[in-house]
C-alpha cells in the first residue's frame, strides 16, 4: 500500500510553520508561531478561549490570510495545489433550513469524481460509509437542518473522509457528540492513520482525550506557542507554570 | 385556450415567459437558501436607472443600457461588501435608494416617458419585443449551461462557504459568478414582470417547492415546474384581464405557494 510518506519522500515534514503572524485590527491573534507536524501525527491544540487555536487552523488553510511567516504543507507554500488533499471539519456549522439537502446530497458534493450531484445516483456512497465506519449510513436520507449536534459533526468528519484526505483538520470535532459517537470518531481516526498515514490536527478542549489520542499537544495562550511535546510533557509543565488554572480553564470553555 | 397564440406578441410573451422562468426558478432556490432575495430586489430596483439612462441618451430599447447598470451594481454590492466593514443589507439599502434616486430624476427630465415608465415598474407582455425574445433564448441556453456546469459549486457554496473553500472550490470566482448568473436573470426577466415584482419569479417557486420536498433535488425540479406554470398562467390571465403581467404572474406564483402551503399542513 502507498502511504502518504511514500509519496512525498523529499519534505520531511507534513507541515511546517515559520513565523506565523496573524494580526486583526492592532492586536495580535498569533505571534511567531513555529511548528514542525511529522506524517502520520496526530497535533492536539488546546488552549483558553481566544488563545489563538481556531485562527491556528483556518490560517493553515489560510481561510484567514496570515500577515508574516510561512506555511508548507506537504512541502508545498501554495494551498491551491494542495487543497484537495486537505479535510477540514469546522466548528459550530449551522445549516439553513430553507434549503432541504439530504445528508446523500450533501455527502455526494465531495466525492471526488462527481461530475454533478443532481444526475448521480450516489450509490456507492453506501460503500464508502461502511469503510469510514461512523454511522452515518443511517442517517443518508434525512434533511442535514433536522440532524442532532452529534450526528452533524460525524456527517461532516464523513464528508472530508469522502474526499481522501492526506492531512485532516479538525476544530473542536466531538463537541456535544455522545461517548459511543466520540469514540465512533476516534477509532475511524486510527484506523486511518494506521492505514493511509493520514495526518491529523485538531482542536479541542478536552485535556483527557488529548492524552489518550494524541501523538503531540500543542498548548496556545494568548496567540503563542506556551508549551509542546508529547501529552505528559506538555500535562505536567501545564501543571508546573500555571498550576490547574489553565487545565481547569481550558476544560471548562 | 389557444386564441392568444395567434398574435406575436402573444408569441414572445409566452415563448419569453417560459424561457425565463424555469432559470429564475432554479436560481431561487439558491437565492432564498443563501438570503439573496434583497440582493435580487436591489438589482432589479437599480435597473430602474439603467433604463432611465437608456432613455436618456435616445435609446430606443434600454435593454443594454439596463444590461450594464445592473452588472455595475451588482459587482459594487460584492467589491464593498469585501472591501469595507459595513453589513451587506446596508450596502444594499444605500445601492437601491441611490439608483432609485437617480433614475427618478432623470425621469423628471424626460417628460414624455411616463406611459414608458408605468411598464417597466410593472411588466407588460405587449412591450416583450423580439429583442428580449431572442435576449432571453440566448441567456436560457448560456444560465442553463452555466448552472449545470457549476451546480456542484453553488450548492457548496450555499451550504457554506468555509467548507467551500476546503473543498478546493474558489470561494471568490464562484460567488462572482453566481452573482452574475442571478443579476443577467433579473435583468432580462424586467420586461415580463417590472421592476416592482421582479423578485416574486425567483422567490416565491423556490419558496413553494420547499413546502412539499425532502431533496434538494425535489425542490430543484418543483421549483422549476411551479415556476413555468405560474409564468404562463400569470402571462395568459395578464391577457385575458387586461391587467400588466407583473402582478398576473406574481399572484400566480403565490397562489402556488398557498397551495402547497395547504398540502403542507394537511399532511403533517
Amino acid at each position: 500500500m502507498t502511504t502518504t510518506s511514500d509519496i512525498h519522500n523529499n519534505p520531511p515534514y507534513a507541515i511546517e510553520i515559520e513565523n506565523l503572524t496573524v494580526r486583526y485590527g492592532n492586536k495580535d491573534i498569533l505571534k511567531n508561531i513555529n511548528l514542525k507536524i511529522k506524517y502520520g501525527d496526530f497535533l492536539a491544540i488546546i488552549g483558553p478561549n481566544g488563545s489563538g487555536k481556531t485562527t491556528l487552523l483556518k490560517a493553515i488553510l489560510r481561510i484567514i490570510k496570515p500577515d508574516c511567516g510561512t506555511i508548507k504543507i506537504f512541502g508545498e507554500e501554495d494551498i491551491n495545489k494542495i487543497i484537495t488533499k486537505i479535510g477540514y471539519v469546522p466548528q459550530r456549522l449551522g445549516f439553513e433550513k430553507t434549503l432541504s439537502i439530504t445528508v446523500r446530497e450533501f455527502l455526494a458534493l465531495r466525492l471526488p469524481k462527481t461530475k454533478n450531484w443532481f444526475f448521480h445516483r450516489f450509490k456507492f456512497i453506501d460503500e464508502k460509509l461502511k469503510i469510514a465506519r461512523l454511522g452515518v449510513t443511517e442517517l443518508l436520507e434525512k434533511p442535514l437542518y433536522l440532524l442532532s449536534g452529534g450526528e452533524l459533526q460525524r456527517v461532516l468528519i464523513a464528508f472530508s473522509l469522502l474526499g481522501e484526505p492526506e492531512l485532516l483538520l479538525l476544530d473542536e470535532a466531538t463537541e456535544g457528540v455522545d461517548f459511543t459517537a466520540e469514540n465512533l470518531i476516534y477509532e475511524s481516526l486510527a484506523t486511518l492513520r494506521k492505514q493511509i498515514g493520514l495526518t491529523v490536527i485538531l482542536v479541542s478542549h478536552d485535556l483527557s482525550m488529548v492524552s489518550r489520542q494524541a501523538t503531540n499537544v500543542v498548548a496556545l495562550s494568548n496567540g503563542v506557542v506556551c508549551c509542546e511535546g508529547s501529552p505528559s510533557e506538555v500535562y505536567q509543565s501545564l501543571n508546573k507554570a500555571y498550576g490547574a488554572h489553565f487545565i481547569t480553564y481550558s476544560h471548562h470553555h | 385556450m389557444f386564441e392568444p397564440l395567434q398574435f406575436s406578441f402573444m408569441q414572445r410573451a409566452i415563448i419569453t415567459a417560459l424561457l425565463l422562468s424555469p432559470i429564475c426558478a432554479l436560481m431561487g432556490v439558491f437565492v432564498i437558501a443563501r438570503k439573496m432575495s434583497f440582493f435580487s430586489d436591489t438589482i432589479g430596483h437599480s435597473a430602474l436607472a439603467g433604463v432611465a439612462v437608456g432613455l436618456l441618451i435616445g435609446l430606443k430599447e434600454p435593454l443594454t443600457t439596463l444590461l450594464i447598470t445592473s452588472l455595475a451594481v451588482a459587482i459594487i454590492v460584492f467589491w464593498l461588501r469585501e472591501k469595507t466593514e459595513l453589513l451587506t443589507d446596508t450596502i444594499m439599502a444605500l445601492m437601491f435608494s441611490g439608483m432609485i434616486a437617480v433614475a427618478i430624476i432623470i425621469f423628471s427630465f424626460l417628460k414624455g416617458y411616463k406611459g414608458d415608465l408605468h411598464r417597466y415598474l410593472f411588466g407588460d407582455i405587449l412591450a416583450v419585443g423580439n429583442i428580449d425574445t431572442i435576449a432571453s433564448a440566448l441567456l436560457f441556453v448560456l444560465m442553463s449551461f452555466i448552472i449545470f456546469k457549476n451546480l456542484n459549486q453553488f450548492t457548496i457554496i450555499t451550504t457554506n462557504e468555509e467548507l467551500a473553500f476546503a473543498c478546493g472550490v474558489n470561494v471568490g470566482r464562484a460567488n462572482y459568478l453566481f452573482v452574475i448568473t442571478l443579476t443577467l436573470t433579473v435583468a432580462l426577466s424586467i420586461r415580463l414582470l417590472g421592476i416592482m415584482l421582479v423578485t416574486s419569479l425567483l422567490v416565491v417557486p423556490a419558496a413553494a417547492a420547499r413546502n412539499v420536498s425532502v431533496t434538494l433535488r425535489q425542490q430543484l425540479i418543483f421549483s422549476i415546474l411551479f415556476g413555468l406554470f405560474s409564468a404562463l398562467a400569470g402571462t395568459l390571465s395578464s391577457y385575458y384581464l387586461n391587467l400588466p403581467s407583473g402582478p398576473c404572474i406574481t399572484l400566480a406564483c403565490i397562489l402556488v405557494f398557498i397551495l402547497t402551503l395547504i398540502w403542507k399542513k394537511v399532511k403533517e
